[in-house]
């Protein structure tokens, strides 16, 4: 079996790959906790409820997570990924993959030191790539998709390892948590049916597919009101 | 009451960056669409809007098209709308580098270089700004690619921050809003008020 580890920062994403990593008895070899200790989010009863109806406790920080269920992590106290401190620790673990789950954009000098980052990119590509591009698909499709893919130094042109669709939410809170469950579902795809191990990925065309920016709030709520009203 | 808040300030200045912004449901909508209509110009919307607010922007076609090793954006960007004018030809590539710009900057600088690196500190020439967003309305007028509406709102909220009443780019701007607020009106009513 490959080594695969994970960084996780304090957001909604990460914890809801932990959570279902630990749920689905996946086992990682090596687990990383990127945290500048800002004062954390609060949630509403809502929120919390919707977020375990889609699998994870929202309100549960990363650290807590693997604190109760009695992990070996490493903590650093900075939350950029390209932090000089991360990239020397990274290089002398045995994992070959990383799950990547935020803190910035993997620049050159961390994406060369020989292991390969997993990305969770909620779009479709090569017709979604860039930010927030479930907003565009709900609007475009009437549905979202994630992509896994093996991070490279284009923005979301690295080899894919798994696509999956799903419907559009019946809730408002596409940001917080449908982002982070479409997300971490086709993380356990992967891992489950150990992709990573296959390496059978799909190169991306890079030269087709269409790039968008963030999305302006008009057409965000355009999209969500498609979802809700 | 929701006040529509992405067009205060000093975006030139100070742009915004639209990250994690808030959902205010219908009240949102409306107040954006209260905020525009200050500027919305007060005519039909028709092929002959379109090609007016062209004639306005530019009254005769007289443009020096050589384009050199600096690039003047004014220049560039009204070459790209008499292409789409005259030849309904829509240089996406010229088009995509410009909205890419705009986007991870929110300003348009007045000269770049053979790389579209700027080369001048000057981004408060409004023209440019509204060349750039009724390229972009076209663009969407076109494909139906929301990328170009979603540059074009963000370009006026810009201008709609930066001019005022007798501001020299008040009726080219009013032209622009028109044709926004229609293309939102029918998003509307397509993707919410008539979707299954």
């Amino acid at each position: 079996m490959i080594k695969i580890g994970i960084i996780l920062i304090e957001n909604e994403r990460s914890k809801s790959y932990i959570q279902k990593i630990i749920n689905n008895k996946i086992i990682l070899n090596d687990i990383i906790l990127l945290t500048d200790n800002k004062n954390s989010k609060t949630y509403t009863l809502e929120q919390r409820t919707l977020c375990l109806q889609n699998g994870f406790k929202i309100d549960e920080s990363v650290e807590k997570t693997l604190t109760n269920n009695n992990f070996n992590f490493k903590k650093f106290n900075f939350s950029e990924i390209n932090h000089p401190e991360l990239i020397k620790y990274l290089k002398n673990l045995d994992s070959k993959y990383f799950i990547f789950s935020g803190g910035g954009i993997l620049k050159n000098e961390i994406l060369n030191i020989g292991k390969k980052f997993l990305h969770l990119h909620p779009g479709i590509v090569p017709h979604f790539r860039g930010s927030t591009c479930f907003y565009y698909s709900i609007l475009k499709n009437n549905d979202c998709g994630v992509t896994a893919f093996i991070m490279d130094e284009n923005l979301d042109t690295g080899n894919i390892v798994l696509q999956k669709t799903f419907s559009k939410p019946n809730h408002k809170f596409i940001d917080e948590i449908y982002d982070a469950h479409i997300r971490s579902e086709t993380l356990i795809d992967v891992l489950k049916n150990n992709l990573l191990d296959q390496e059978n990925f799909q190169k991306q065309d890079d030269s087709i597919g269409e790039t968008y920016f963030i999305i302006h709030p008009v057409l965000k709520h355009i999209a969500i009101l498609n979802c809700i009203d | 009451m929701i006040e529509y808040k992405y067009n205060q300030g000093d975006l030139l200045n100070n742009p915004q960056n639209y990250n994690f912004t808030e959902f205010g449901n219908w009240d949102f909508l409306n107040a954006f669409k209260k905020s525009r209509n200050k500027f919305s110009r007060d005519s039909d919307m028709s092929s002959d809007l379109l090609q007016n607010f062209f004639k306005l922007l530019i009254p005769n076609l007289d443009i020096d098209n050589n384009l050199h090793d600096k690039i003047e954006t004014d220049k560039y960007l009204k070459i790209i709308l008499i292409d789409i004018f005259q030849k309904n030809l829509f240089n996406y590539n010229h088009i995509d580098i410009f909205v890419k710009k705009f986007e991870l900057t929110k300003k348009l600088f007045e000269k770049y270089n053979e790389k579209f690196i700027p080369i001048s500190k000057n981004c408060f020439n409004l023209i440019n700004y509204i060349l750039l967003s009724f390229i972009c309305l076209l663009c969407y007028k076109q494909e139906k690619n929301l990328k170009y509406l979603n540059t074009s709102l963000k370009l006026n909220d810009t201008l709609t921050n930066q001019i005022s009443k007798n501001h020299k780019y008040l009726i080219p701007l009013e032209y622009l809003i028109k044709i926004e607020l229609n293309f939102i009106d029918e998003l509307i009513e397509e993707k919410i008020l008539n979707h299954d």
